[in-house]
């Protein structure tokens, strides 16, 4: 009996994204196979209209060996919705499930069936998305139509502007709330579509050999284990190429800072599994091959305001994830600094929190606002004006005429920070609001990689700025 | 194995049986389990101890 097998070229195709048809139809099989297995595992000889390629047949199947759930197999499929697109004679198609109860295995909350409204909503959004890619991103969209098969709409998640989620139990299957727009659509089911890719080749070959290990993903605000770790780069690498493309095709502020601020995200995060992390030759292989894909991308010119923009959202995230999940020795901190000595190597522990966390910033926010103003980060008027960017209200014109001072000393220290003005950041600090100056000052000290140090030696009544001054040393 | 070894084909563990109906695979693995044991195995090893099976995505933009 035959074992599965890919060349070496067709590995390192697959590791940098992108995989041939040939290639994806090896995994499909190796998908087709597993739900064999899993059925043959669970002694089910009989399944009605067996579709061994359906992704929700795997995630039923895991689900029963896992004895997460009781239920048998459903009596019958239920007639489901399909979504078509076509254009320049390329063709996508999927099911739109909305009534399957096996929907609910994909690990998010299932949308009740869909009216015929939001059914016209999702193909509308299919059917523009599908142009943008066909048109500008070809071989992704060749790609998305040879691995999606089944999208399951979801609730939306009050916390992010749209969720969606792969599981490894159902290739080719998204879990997916409600589209905001088609471009968003279309990049989130590139995405998607890498996890499914990751999954089958992860079932084919070990690629490390640390799976409780943990650390830090640019994409999620909780600790990822390795396995997380790459399937975020994985991911990511298709939404790099896509924000590239879209950014040399229409010159989009927002593209651009996309695109800066993954390609630096995927090569950091790929340098650093291929640096600390036991992986296996193939798991080496599969993540140099996703790292030489992304390295070149790092040298294309790119708007230094937007590059800037896009290296302070990633240093925000990072303080911001160490702040955290990751806690100091305190006592050590504490005494070397009271005692004048320098900053003693500390290291800091992992605090165990297992809860699934998206990454969320009040100060990404003000850099999406800022592109989508296209104004430059030019910030000499709010500097001497602080006030200048606040809306009437901010600036107090429906109370007593006076100003919130801790809304402008914010907005200093924030405008100043994104102008790259460093040296305000650190007069104009406060102190009065710690989620956004005191990272801000941590960001422009250049010492994220000991955020909790100075966070810890803040709460301890220490002087943020003379702490940061310490630590630069 | 080393990086420096050049590698020209990577062998999966796991066999090809998607050709298969789920007849013939239950015929196949009552004549000789060892046929598929690694698979199986590995199979098995998966679902215990399954890496993270969902990914989010937060498209905030």
């Amino acid at each position: 009996m035959r074992r599965h097998a890919l060349t070496d070229s067709d590995f390192t195709a697959l590791g940098a994204g992108r995989p041939s048809p040939h290639v994806i139809d090896e995994l499909r099989r190796g998908q087709r196979g597993r739900n064999l297995l899993l059925l043959r595992a669970l002694a089910v000889e009989a399944y009605p209209e067996i579709d061994l390629a359906d992704p929700l047949l795997g995630a039923w199947a895991a689900a029963r060996l896992r004895n997460r759930i009781t239920w048998p197999a459903p009596a019958e499929r239920p007639a489901v919705r399909f979504l078509t697109a076509e254009h320049d004679k390329i063709i996508i198609s999927v099911r739109l499930d909305d009534r399957d109860e096996r929907r609910g295995l994909l690990g998010l909350t299932p949308s009740p069936p869909l009216t015929d409204a939001e059914a016209d909503h999702w193909q509308r959004c299919l059917s523009d998305a599908w142009r943008l890619l066909v048109t500008r991103h070809r071989p992704a969209a060749h790609r998305l139509a040879d691995v999606l098969t089944c999208i399951v709409p979801v609730e939306s998640d009050a916390g992010a502007a749209g969720i969606s989620a792969t599981s490894a139990d159902a290739f080719g299957a998204v879990a997916m709330s409600r589209p905001a727009d088609p471009t968003g659509l279309a990049v989130a089911l590139l995405h998607e579509a890498q996890h499914s890719l990751l999954n089958a080749t992860a079932y084919l070959f070990d690629l490390h050999e640390e799976p409780r290990a943990r650390g830090y993903s640019p994409w999620r605000d909780d600790p990822r284990p390795t396995s997380g770790i790459l399937h975020g780069a994985y991911a990511y690498l298709a939404v790099t190429r896509f924000w590239r493309t879209e950014s040399r095709a229409g010159g989009d502020p927002l593209a651009t800072f996309e695109f800066c601020r993954w390609r630096e995200a995927v090569a950091t995060t790929a340098e650093r599994l291929l640096a600390t992390v036991r992986l296996t030759a193939a798991g080496r292989r599969f993540t140099g091959a996703l790292l030489d894909e992304v390295r070149p991308w790092l040298a294309e010119p790119a708007d230094p305001r937007i590059t800037r923009l896009a290296r302070v959202a990633n240093d925000d995230h990072y303080v911001r994830w160490r702040l955290r999940n990751m806690r100091p020795d305190v006592d050590a901190l504490l005494t070397a600094y009271r005692r004048g000595d320098p900053p003693p190597p500390v290291t800091s522990r992992l605090v165990t929190d297992d809860r699934r966390a998206l990454s969320h910033s009040p100060r990404l926010r003000e850099i999406h606002a800022l592109l989508r103003r296209d104004a430059p980060v030019d910030n000499s008027a709010e500097l001497s004006d602080p006030s200048a960017t606040l809306t009437p209200a901010q600036r107090g014109g429906g109370g007593g005429g006076g100003r919130d001072p801790r809304k402008i000393d914010n907005r200093t220290v924030e405008t100043a920070l994104l102008a790259g003005d460093n040296g305000t950041v650190r007069h104009a600090y406060t102190g009065k609001d710690l989620d956004l100056e005191l990272t801000a000052l941590i960001i422009a000290g250049g010492v994220g990689a000991r955020a909790e140090e100075v966070a810890a030696l803040v709460a301890a009544g220490s002087d943020a700025v003379a702490v940061v001054d310490w630590i630069v040393g | 194995m080393t990086d420096q070894e050049h590698i020209a084909e990577w062998r999966s563990e796991m066999v090809d049986v998607s050709g298969l109906t789920l007849t013939e695979l239950t015929q196949l693995t009552k004549g000789d389990e060892s046929v598929l044991s690694r698979s199986l195995r590995r199979l098995a090893d998966d679902l215990s101890d399954p890496d993270e099976p969902i990914a989010g995505f937060n498209s905030a933009l």
